[in-house]
């Protein structure tokens, strides 16, 4: 996706929290060199989020600092075994980084070859669940969507913010990106679509749970808005089943007809 | 006035060690206040705001994940982190 300057600014947001794609990030951070407003609410934001940091951050167990201490107190250090390696910088040139999330943690992820999987860092996230829920990150329900529901929001809300939520992305075969965030405790996940590729009025695509010996009926997508199918909520999952899409008459069926343009087991 | 505010917590946090260490009641109430702090900043935040911020930052999803999750599109998330750090930046009386 190509950026002209003043869209480039916007950014700025994102890129702090880690939320862009590679491509955008280096778009981002050539531009960051040479526009003195973003590097400063680069710096900016960078502090406020550092705060973030601190403020999610858990008191450490009772007793632990004179463990550490201790410990640390009868232990002989180790001697260097080689000569650390040199940080590469590049000198007359600002790099500014992120001090969290490490970026290239989020491209190096294990990836399969047909189904594509993502699983973000979730060290630390049942800590963070408690910080949220004091949060109250969605106390008060955004009117992002006129047409869906109060509880369909609230439905999705818990199931991002679970302490045990797991997100998986696959590469549907037919074009575009499934996101999957689900939460075993709860038995529910949310599903979503970007760039699906367009279908006839006669179509729709349906979402399936599959699971051996069961016809669990599957429910039709919504049309796309934006490009972005979805949210949908699906519950009642429970450990082995298989989440499926497929494309499927207008009207529904009562059973995939078509193959499968994901196939992910839960 | 943000610089002086700066310039106190600079004061406070440079303490040695020593003495924070005398006195860890202190320490975990100016920690416990900085929480507070921030968490009123965040309640300043519009809904949106809010979610595209937490999603990202403490959940880890990229701006298209938070677009697709929320059903809203991706550049308004994009501008609604931008709007909320600002508007969490100047509630936290950061200029860097």
């Amino acid at each position: 996706m190509r950026h002209r300057d003043s869209q480039l600014h916007t950014l700025a947001g994102a890129y702090i929290l880690d939320a862009l794609g590679p491509q955008e990030r280096a778009q981002f951070e050539h531009h960051l060199a040479h526009c003195d407003t973003c590097s400063q609410e680069t710096r900016e934001f960078g502090e406020t989020a550092a705060r973030l940091a601190a403020a999610a951050a858990q008191p450490p167990p009772e007793g632990m600092k004179d463990k550490v201490l201790a410990t640390a107190a009868v232990t002989s250090q180790l001697p260097p075994l080689a000569p650390a390696p040199r940080r590469s910088a590049r000198p007359g040139r600002r790099h500014w980084r992120p001090a969290w999330p490490d970026p290239a943690a989020r491209a190096g992820r294990p990836r399969l070859k047909l189904l594509r999987w993502r699983w973000p860092q979730l060290g630390g996230a049942i800590a963070l669940a408690a910080a949220i829920a004091a949060i109250g990150l969605f106390a008060v329900q955004g009117n992002n969507s006129a047409n869906r529901s109060t509880r369909t929001n609230t439905q999705i809300a818990a199931v991002l913010t679970a302490p045990d939520a797991i997100t998986l992305t696959a590469a549907v075969r037919d074009g575009g990106t499934s996101t999957i965030v689900m939460s075993p405790a709860q038995g529910q996940l949310v599903f979503a679509a970007s760039r699906l590729a367009p279908l006839p009025k006669s179509k729709c695509y349906m979402v399936w749970l599959l699971r051996p010996g069961h016809d669990i009926p599957g429910s039709r997508l919504p049309p796309p808005v934006d490009n972005m199918t979805g949210p949908v909520v699906v519950t009642g999952i429970t450990d082995h089943d298989h989440l499926a899409l497929s494309v499927e008459p207008a009207h529904g069926s009562s059973r995939p007809t078509s193959a499968m343009l994901i196939d992910v087991t839960l | 006035v943000r610089a002086n505010q700066r310039s106190a917590d600079r004061e406070r946090h440079s303490v040695p060690p020593a003495a924070v260490h005398a006195n860890p009641v202190a320490e975990a109430v100016e920690v416990d206040l900085d929480h507070q702090r921030v968490r009123r900043c965040l309640a300043t935040l519009s809904a949106l705001q809010r979610q595209a911020i937490v999603l990202a930052y403490y959940r880890g999803y990229s701006y298209s994940e938070v677009a697709a999750l929320l059903g809203v599109p991706s550049g308004t998330i994009k501008t609604r982190m931008r709007d909320g750090l600002i508007r969490l930046r100047d509630c936290l009386g950061i200029d860097a």
